[in-house]
C-alpha cells in the first residue's frame, strides 16, 4: 500500500472529455459482443483479471490537478456483472474516483463500457478482443492449446501508453482553419432519464459492399450519402437553407504508425447543403465522395494534430487554472455542438484468431450522445450499424434502415426502445 | 423472429410493435432473444423532496408569521439564513460523499465562512475565529486521519487534504501574534495539532506528499 502511485497525464484528445462531460452526454461509449452461447459470470471475471495486466491504464481512476486532469493509478477492483442498468450511464464523477470502464453482460452479451478519455475506439477494441479471446479460452480450454492470450497485438507497454498527438506533433506545419458554418439541427422530445436510445441493425454484409462498389465507393462514403439522404426526407424545405453536417471521426493510427492504446484520432465534417450541392441520392454521394477524398490526406490529418496540439502547447492555456479551463471547454463544445447535425464513426473490419471466431455472432458498437450517431463495425459477413439518439422520435432510424432494406439488405432490429417497459 | 412488412426488418425480442415505424409486426416472438435488459425508472428522491418542502414551508410561515407581527424586527431574515447555511453544507456533504477526506475539507472550508458571516452580521462578537474556525479545523484533521485508518485509505487519496488543513491550522499562529483573537487556547490547541500533523506527514510520508503535489500541480 505504501508505493508511490504512478500517475499519467491525459493525452491530446483526452483533455475535452472530462470538462464537457454531463448526465445527458456521458462520454460513454460501448464496445459489445455477441457470442453462440450465453455468458458465464464467472468465466468472464477470470477472463477480466487476466486480461487486465496487459492494459495497465485501465486500472486508473481520473483526477483533477490545479492545471489538468491526470490518472493515477488505482487499486479498486473491477468486477463483472449482468447488465441491468441503462446503457452508457456515467463513469467518470469527480467527487468519487471510479474505474473509468465496466464489463457487463447480458445473455449471449459480452458488454465493454469505457470512459472516452481513457481511450478512443481503435484503444477499446483492443481491450475488447482481448477479453473475449480470453473469456473464450477460459470456458473452452480445448479449443485454445496456445493459453488465453491474444498475440496478435505487438505493442510493448510504453507504445500503448504514449500520446501519439505529441509524437506526430510540428509545430510548422499548421492547415488553414475551414470556415464554421451553423449546422441543421435536429430537435425534439428526448428520451426520459437521459437515456440513450440504441437501434442495432446486423446484415450481411455482401449487398451494401456491393451497391457501394457499384459506385465506385467506400463503404464510409455510401453510408454517410444513405444517412444524409435520410436525414433530407425528415427535414422541411425551409430547414434545409442550413447544411447538414456529418461529423467523422478518423482513426489517426491509419496514417501515422502508432500503437498506442490511448485516444489518437481526429475529426473530419463532411457538410452537404441540398440547395448548393443537389439533392438526389447520385449528387450526394458524388459530392460525399470528393469531400472524403479531399480531406482524408496525410497532410489534412497531420495539420488537425497540430492544431489540437498547438492549442495544449500553448504556455497561456497551461497557466489557466483547472476549473477555468473547464468552463472555456465547455462553452467551446457547447459552441462545437451547433455545427453538426449528426455524426458517423467506423470503427471498420474486426478480427478474431481462428479458434475464437465459431463462437462469436458479431461485435457492435454504440455511445451516449446529444445527436444521433451511427456507428459502423463489421465482424466477418456481418455488418453492423447502430445508431445512437437521444430523441424519442424514430423517423432517422426508420427511414435509414428502409433505405437500407430497400437496396436488399437483409437487416436484423436489436433495441432498448421497445415497448416491453424500460423507456 | 418477427418482421415487419413495412420497414422490410427482422426484429429480436418479443416487441409488440416495429421500434422504427411502430406499425404492427408478423411472426413468433422470443423474449429470451431480447438483446437489452428491461430497464425500470429510477426512483425519485422523495426524502430530498420532504426535506426541500419542509425547510421552503418552515421559512414561509415565519415569512408570513413575521410580516403579519412585525415586533421585534426582521427576525425571520435569521431563520432563512439558517435554513440556507444548512443546505449549503447538508448539499455538499451529498455531492462529496464518495471522497470522504476532500468532503471533510470542504466542510471546514464552509462552515468557517459561514460561521464568521453569522458572527459578522451578528454583533461581530469574535466567537468565530475564537472558537468554531479552530476547533473545527483541529476536529478535521482527526477525523480525516480516523478515515483513513478505518477505511484503510491509500496515503494519496488524502494527503493532499489534510496537508491543506494543517497549513489553515498554522495561520492561528500568525493570528494569535497580531491579536486577532481574544480566547487563545482553540487556537493555540489548534496551531500545535497541526504542526503535530504537519511534520509527521512531511517526515514520514514526504516522499508521497512531494509525488502528490507533483502531480496536482503538473502543466
Amino acid at each position: 500500500m505504501k508505493e508511490t502511485k504512478s500517475w499519467n497525464k491525459l493525452d491530446n484528445a483526452a483533455k475535452i472529455f472530462p470538462p464537457t462531460t454531463s448526465k445527458r452526454d456521458t462520454k460513454v461509449f460501448r464496445f459489445m459482443c455477441e457470442l453462440t452461447q450465453p455468458v458465464d459470470r464467472d468465466s468472464l471475471q477470470t477472463a477480466l483479471a487476466r486480461t487486465l495486466p496487459d492494459f495497465p491504464l485501465y486500472r486508473s481512476v481520473l483526477k483533477q490537478g490545479l492545471f489538468w486532469h491526470y490518472f493515477e493509478q488505482s487499486s479498486l477492483q473491477p468486477t463483472v456483472e449482468e447488465e441491468k442498468t441503462a446503457v452508457c450511464e456515467p463513469l467518470y464523477n469527480p467527487d468519487r474516483p471510479s474505474l473509468l470502464f465496466r464489463v457487463s453482460y447480458f445473455h449471449t452479451r459480452i458488454n465493454l463500457e469505457v470512459f472516452h478519455a481513457l481511450t478512443d475506439g481503435s484503444g477499446a477494441i483492443q481491450f475488447l478482443r482481448a477479453l473475449v479471446y480470453a473469456y473464450l479460452s477460459v470456458v473452452h480450454p480445448e479449443d485454445f492449446p496456445e493459453g488465453g492470450r491474444i498475440d496478435d497485438y505487438d505493442a510493448s507497454f510504453d507504445q500503448r501508453q504514449t500520446d501519439a498527438f505529441e509524437k506526430y506533433y510540428d509545430k510548422e506545419k499548421q492547415i488553414p482553419t475551414p470556415p464554421k458554418t451553423k449546422a441543421y439541427r435536429m430537435f425534439g422530445e428526448k428520451l426520459p432519464n437521459y437515456r440513450v436510445g440504441i437501434t442495432e441493425g446486423s446484415m450481411p454484409i455482401g449487398p451494401l459492399l456491393q451497391k457501394a462498389h457499384e459506385y465506385h465507393v467506400t463503404l464510409s462514403e455510401f453510408l454517410t450519402a444513405v444517412l444524409i439522404l435520410s436525414l433530407r426526407d425528415g427535414m422541411s424545405v425551409r430547414q434545409q437553407k442550413k447544411p447538414v453536417v456529418v461529423t467523422v471521426p478518423v482513426d489517426l493510427r491509419r496514417f501515422f504508425p502508432a500503437q498506442t492504446a490511448r485516444n489518437f484520432f481526429g475529426v473530419i465534417q463532411i457538410s452537404h447543403h441540398f440547395r448548393h450541392d443537389g439533392s438526389e441520392f447520385e449528387d450526394i454521394l458524388k459530392h460525399v465522395h470528393r469531400s472524403f477524398a479531399q480531406q482524408l490526406t496525410r497532410e489534412n490529418m497531420l495539420g488537425i494534430i497540430n492544431k489540437y496540439a498547438k492549442l495544449e502547447n500553448n504556455p497561456f492555456v497551461k497557466a489557466v487554472p483547472l476549473a477555468l479551463k473547464t468552463l472555456l471547454l465547455k462553452i467551446a463544445g457547447w459552441h462545437a455542438d451547433r455545427q453538426d447535425t449528426v455524426a458517423l464513426s467506423n470503427i471498420g473490419k474486426i478480427s478474431m484468431p481462428e479458434p475464437a471466431r465459431e463462437y462469436i455472432r458479431f461485435f457492435d458498437v454504440f455511445l451516449s450522445t446529444k445527436r444521433p450517431q451511427l456507428c459502423v463495425c463489421s465482424f466477418g459477413d456481418t455488418l453492423t450499424l447502430s445508431v445512437s439518439s437521444p430523441f424519442k422520435s424514430t423517423d432517422l432510424q426508420r427511414l435509414f434502415f428502409r433505405h437500407l432494406s430497400a437496396i436488399g439488405a437483409e437487416v436484423q432490429i436489436a433495441t432498448n426502445l421497445d415497448d416491453q417497459g424500460g423507456i | 423472429m418477427r418482421y415487419c412488412k413495412h420497414c422490410g426488418v427482422h426484429l429480436r425480442g418479443a416487441a409488440q410493435k416495429c421500434p422504427l415505424c411502430q406499425g404492427p409486426l408478423v411472426g413468433e416472438g422470443n423474449p429470451k432473444d431480447a438483446a437489452f435488459p428491461v430497464v425500470p425508472e429510477k426512483p425519485s428522491r422523495r426524502l430530498l423532496a420532504w426535506a426541500a418542502f419542509i425547510s421552503i414551508a418552515a421559512a414561509a410561515i415565519c415569512v408570513t408569521i413575521n410580516l403579519i407581527l412585525p415586533v421585534g424586527g426582521w427576525w425571520s431574515f435569521f431563520v432563512l439564513a439558517g435554513i440556507a447555511s444548512l443546505w449549503i453544507s447538508l448539499i455538499l456533504i451529498i455531492k462529496k460523499r464518495g471522497n470522504i477526506p476532500k468532503g471533510i475539507l470542504w466542510q471546514v472550508a464552509v462552515i468557517s465562512l459561514l460561521a464568521w458571516l453569522w458572527d459578522f452580521f451578528t454583533g461581530h462578537r469574535g466567537w468565530a475565529l475564537d472558537y468554531v474556525i479552530p476547533i473545527l479545523c483541529s476536529c478535521a484533521l482527526v477525523a480525516m486521519a480516523v478515515v483513513a485508518r478505518i477505511r484503510r485509505l491509500h496515503i494519496h487519496d488524502y494527503i493532499l487534504y489534510l496537508i491543506m488543513d494543517s497549513i489553515l491550522g498554522m495561520v492561528f499562529f500568525v493570528l494569535l501574534l497580531v491579536d486577532a483573537v481574544n480566547v487563545p487556547i482553540p487556537s493555540a490547541i489548534c496551531f500545535g495539532t497541526s504542526v503535530l500533523f504537519f511534520a509527521a506527514l512531511l517526515f514520514f510520508e514526504g516522499k508521497a506528499l512531494f509525488a502528490e503535489i507533483q502531480r496536482r500541480l503538473h502543466v
